[in-house]
């Protein structure tokens, strides 16, 4: 039993030296694998699956090859935080895809002062969102108050008078609208707030929120919310005879789930879709289905695409690097900065359809979006792309 | 300078070389590895406090995580609004922890067993409530960005600089909880637990005692909570949910109730399991070629060990390393005796 | 008025639920003293496996239920033999513990089986919807509602005049003597841990019918405590009209009491309740008062 044990601590011990070697680019990923909003973690296979593709036809960039390291981050802050210091102590990744706001907020010092790595975040929260005060961090997409900009527009132009807000009781839900708030974005619209409504977010049953709505009868209610949570808000809605046309939502619930498990009652349910979906006519797409032919896809979305159209924009930023240097991989600090330093100067660059051209020097890449509708039973483009600035 | 003829003294000695020089042997990942045990060393405070409460005085407590949530956000106003400094705001985060421990004790007055664990949960819950929703004090959900203090012009969140903080803490809390045992106050703890009928019975009073172990217990948790404030520079109520006060207790448990080691034990365990079974699923990934069913098996491990733990040796890790320390002691003496010894 | 109503149906119909829920716990209670907290694990498996037999399988529903309750009765006793019994006469923590344990492998099982995606139960029942006091309640609600009650009434009267029954209640209630009268516990035990895991996957069921399906169903076994203090740990009548309070409670707080408190307060209104009934009444408002011996 002794024996057993030293053994054990042994083999741990040099299992903990596992690292990328010279000649390697370390790429560090990190997503919610399992926990809260595992439904959307797409977007962090997206970037892990471009690398390993861009290894297999073009073995790598100039002949180095990327080691995408994807880990856990479990949606909860200390084990982002703990990932991240994994993947720059011990892994020495060049760049970080990160994950959530809380995780990025708590990561701001070492990203930006301390470590000095460049730093794509899934977040789309104005609170990170800072190329002066947190110049290594990087969204893809218009923010959460850019979309309720654009929902809210489309609203007071189809003659909305009176909204409501609809979102749970986490930073992911209230920040955003509170934000919104802030600003008077309704106010600045025309439009009256009758309502901002909570529920947590484990709930199952929402019915009462549905009857206070139905009481309240607002012209349009904007949920603040992923699909998940959507498919529970318009059940309980055609519980109480909220029709679905009432609702929109953000670019979480660009989800074909919606329709399929509400059939009929999700009709006339609007949200936004910032960037190209899964199956779209476009060349990115093509990529995707080449790589599927070797290897299985964990999840076949909207988030899925846009991990690609991430993981693409690693691979230009450091190709455009490794053209500068010679093809010769700088010392790790030069090389964190360096890609940074090319990002920013990132303009208009195609991701074969993914997404909108992306230009990165306001950190934002896009702020486009553009209304979906679900119409018999799928989602249908109802409007342009829309920027927001 | 009895001590120094004694071999603990050598002991201690050797155990303080090895704390100042460890961070120094770590060439490739210090700042990983001094992460890992700065939150271990966090875990070793709540884990001693909770053990006070469940281990020592038998009640079991679900809202561990709350109360270091209190200790975080105490410490987050001070330094934030109020600006005081460090060796100020963690006692005061330990006091107004226990000031809450203490009310929300009260339920104990009538409940047992189960029913006060589940009035704890209740707590729990309350107390998430309450961080989400006191905006004016908490910002709610968005949650309070803190600078850290500076120690010798380093900022506090600095992995090294903690490391030599938080380390001599742990040791301090460690060691108050085993004198605390040795007092009139611990050993009215281990009456109550063991027959709190007759304890009443020879005159401890005991609610007045359930209340002072509520105490003590939440001032470990609002200091650690407090700590964890200055390391992680950003609170939010999502850091002190049910599950954090799951893993407390697990813990406890899997550490050895009602042993001074045990949270220790407990807390290393838990905090570097995951690590582990990570490496393992790591080496073992391109050979089993799993890819996004590989997270779900972390969980099923971890799961496993705490079951597997539970049904083998319920006693936990420090009844398997004192076993351990009898079975030297007793093989040396094995080989004393045959060499001729005594 | 109407919509207060309204409010109270959407709360009995979500407690009735809740009930199916909390009849599980409180049955294993009374048999043996255990608490499970991974009652909402083994309903949300539950519901996975008729969701496999049905959608990916392609079985006819009918078989496709009949084999899931005997998987489930098969995984209720795997728990009870393997682990549960290593646990007799262990503290009540480490058996919360280990069914913690428990619940995390079933969630990491589900979801190394399943993934993390939200899927579309099959619809079991057939959709009519009965129109009440405003609300289009489906039909999934007044199976759960009257699924929970005749279960309640089936309960009472196993418990009160069965000899299985009461086998099971002497067995709780001190088991040495028990065995001594002849009641093979293991049997009692085994009996009740097949039951219970039915019970589980029957609600878990009616749950994915009326959500999603996802690995997140099982958060569903917290919801239940509030529920079982509310009831009393050891009374199935308690268990049920705990769960209709709770839901009620839950409804109307969220209508009438949210908007001035702010934030999500429905969700905690109920361990409020919990609270204030723990201090008047310590052992729930339907359990039975437990006499210490020395």
């Amino acid at each position: 039993m002794k024996k057993l044990f030293r053994f054990l601590v042994l083999v741990s011990l040099g299992l903990v030296a596992i690292s990328a070697h010279a000649g390697e680019i370390p790429v560090g990923i990190y997503g919610t694998l399992t926990g809260t909003d595992v439904d959307v973690n797409g977007m962090s296979y997206g970037p892990k699956d471009y690398l390993t593709y861009v290894n297999e036809k073009f073995g790598g960039v100039m002949g180095h090859k990327y080691v995408p390291i994807l880990l856990d981050g479990k949606n909860s802050i200390p084990e982002e935080v703990k990932v991240f210091k994994r993947l720059v102590d011990v892994d020495k990744v060049v760049v970080v895809n990160g994950w959530s706001t809380g995780g990025t907020k708590a990561l701001r010092d070492q990203i930006n002062i301390l470590v000095k790595i460049p730093f794509q975040a899934q977040s789309f929260s104005i609170d990170v969102l800072d190329p002066v005060k947190y110049p290594y961090i990087f969204l893809m997409g218009p923010t959460y108050e850019d979309q309720v900009l654009i929902a809210l527009e489309w609203a007071k132009q189809k003659g909305a008078k009176t909204i409501a807000f609809l979102h749970a009781d986490i930073e992911y839900g209230r920040a955003p609208v509170r934000n919104a708030m802030e600003q008077k974005i309704p106010e600045k619209l025309g439009l009256k707030v009758l309502a901002d409504i909570e529920y947590a977010g484990v709930s199952l049953d929402l019915t009462p929120q549905l009857l206070r709505i139905k009481e309240l009868n607002p012209d349009y209610v904007y949920i603040q919310d992923s699909a998940g949570n959507t498919i529970k808000i318009l059940r309980d809605a055609a519980k109480v005879g909220v029709p679905a046309s009432k609702f929109f939502g953000n670019n979480y619930n660009f989800q074909h789930i919606i329709p399929g498990t509400l059939g009929k009652d999700a009709e006339g349910f609007k949200a936004l879709q910032v960037n190209a979906d899964w199956g779209a006519n476009i060349p990115m797409m093509k990529e995707i289905e080449e790589f599927a032919k070797k290897h299985e896809i964990a999840k076949k979305d909207a988030y899925y695409t846009k991990g690609w159209a991430q993981g693409k924009i690693i691979h230009e930023v450091v190709s455009r690097v490794l053209k500068k240097t010679g093809g010769k991989i700088p010392e790790i600090g030069q090389f964190r900065t360096m890609i940074r330093d090319e990002w920013v100067n990132l303009e208009n660059f195609d991701t074969g359809g993914g997404t909108p051209p992306l230009t990165y020097k306001n950190h934002q890449g896009h702020s486009e979006a553009r209304i979906v509708e679900i119409k018999g039973g799928k989602f249908v483009t109802i409007s342009d792309w829309i920027k927001t600035q | 300078m009895k001590c120094f003829k004694t071999r603990h003294c050598a002991y201690y000695f050797i155990f303080v070389g090895i704390f100042l020089l460890f961070p120094f042997s770590l060439f490739k990942y210090t700042n990983y590895v001094l992460f890992l045990v700065n939150m271990g060393a966090i875990g070793v405070i709540g884990a001693s406090g909770l053990n006070i409460l469940k281990g020592y005085t038998g009640v079991i407590s679900l809202s561990q995580a709350a109360f270091m949530g209190v200790g975080a956000y105490t410490v987050a106003i001070l330094s934030t609004k109020e600006g005081l400094p460090f060796w100020i705001n963690l006692p005061a985060a330990g006091a107004i922890t226990a000031i809450v421990g203490v009310v929300a004790g009260t339920p104990s007055l009538r409940l047992k067993g189960f029913y006060l664990a589940m009035a704890t949960l209740a707590t729990q819950f309350l107390l998430e409530y309450v961080f989400k929703n006191w905006e004016s004090m908490t910002r709610g959900v968005q949650g309070l960005f803190i600078t850290p203090p500076q120690i010798f012009r380093v900022h506090m969140n600095n992995d090294w600089v903690f490391y030599f903080f938080v380390v001599p803490l742990a040791f301090v809390a460690v060691l108050c909880t085993r004198n605390l045992l040795r007092t009139k106050v611990g050993r009215a703890f281990t009456a109550i637990r063991d027959r709190d009928i007759a304890a009443e019975l020879i005159g401890i009073n005991v609610f007045k005692y359930k209340l002072i172990s509520f105490a003590i217990s939440s001032f470990y948790a609002g200091v650690a909570g407090g700590l964890w404030c200055y390391y992680m520079t950003i609170i939010n109520p999502e850091a002190f949910t049910l599950l954090v006060s799951i893993d407390y207790i697990a813990m406890v448990i899997v550490g050895g109730m009602g042993t001074i080691m045990g949270p220790v034990y407990g807390a290393i365990f838990i905090i570097l399991l995951p690590e582990f079974i990570q490496r393992v699923m790591e080496v073992l990934q391109p050979i089993f070629r799993m890819t996004y069913t590989f997270e779900a098996f972390k969980h099923i491990v971890f799961g496993f060990t705490i079951v597997i733990f539970l049904m083998f040796e319920p006693k936990g890790l420090s009844e398997i390393f004192s076993r351990m320390g009898r079975r030297i002691a007793k093989w040396r003496r094995k080989e004393v005796r045959e060499k001729g010894g005594y | 008025m109407e919509l207060l109503v309204q409010v109270m149906i959407a709360g009995i119909t979500i407690g009735s639920i809740y009930s199916l829920i909390a009849i599980g716990v409180v049955l294993i209670f009374k048999s043996s003293g255990v608490i499970n907290f991974a009652q909402g694990s083994m309903a949300m498996i539950g519901a996975f496996i008729a969701y496999s037999f049905v959608t990916q399988l392609g079985v006819p529903i009918v078989f496709s239920l009949l084999i899931t309750f005997l998987i489930a009765a098969a995984i209720g006793i795997v728990i009870e033999r393997f682990v549960l019994r290593y646990l007799t006469g262990a503290s009540l923590l480490s058996i919360i513990i280990v069914t913690l344990g428990i619940t995390f492998i079933m969630d990491g099982g589900a979801l190394a089986v399943w993934g993390s995606s939200n899927f579309t139960f099959p619809k079991l029942f057939p959709a009519f919807s009965l129109e009440l006091g405003g609300i289009k309640v489906p039909s999934v609600y007044l199976w759960s509602f009257i699924t929970a009650m005749v279960l309640l009434v089936i309960f009472l009267l196993f418990f009160k005049y069965s000899k299985m029954g009461l086998a099971m209640r002497a067995s709780a209630d001190n088991q040495k003597v028990a065995i001594a009268l002849g009641i093979s516990s293991r049997k009692v035990l085994s009996l009740t841990w097949i039951i219970a895991s039915i019970v589980a996957t029957g609600g878990g069921i009616l749950l994915a019918s009326i959500s999603a399906l996802h690995v997140n169903l099982s958060y569903i076994g917290l919801i239940v405590f509030p529920v079982i203090i509310i009831g009393g740990l050891d009374s199935i009548a308690g268990a049920t009209v705990g769960g209709l309070i709770v839901g009620v409670l839950e409804a109307i707080s969220g209508v009438y009491i949210a908007p001035h408190l702010g934030g999500a307060f429905q969700q905690v209104a109920a361990y409020l309740l919990l609270l204030i009934i723990l201090m008047v009444k310590p052992y729930g408002l339907f359990g039975a008062k437990t006499i210490e011996r020395l």
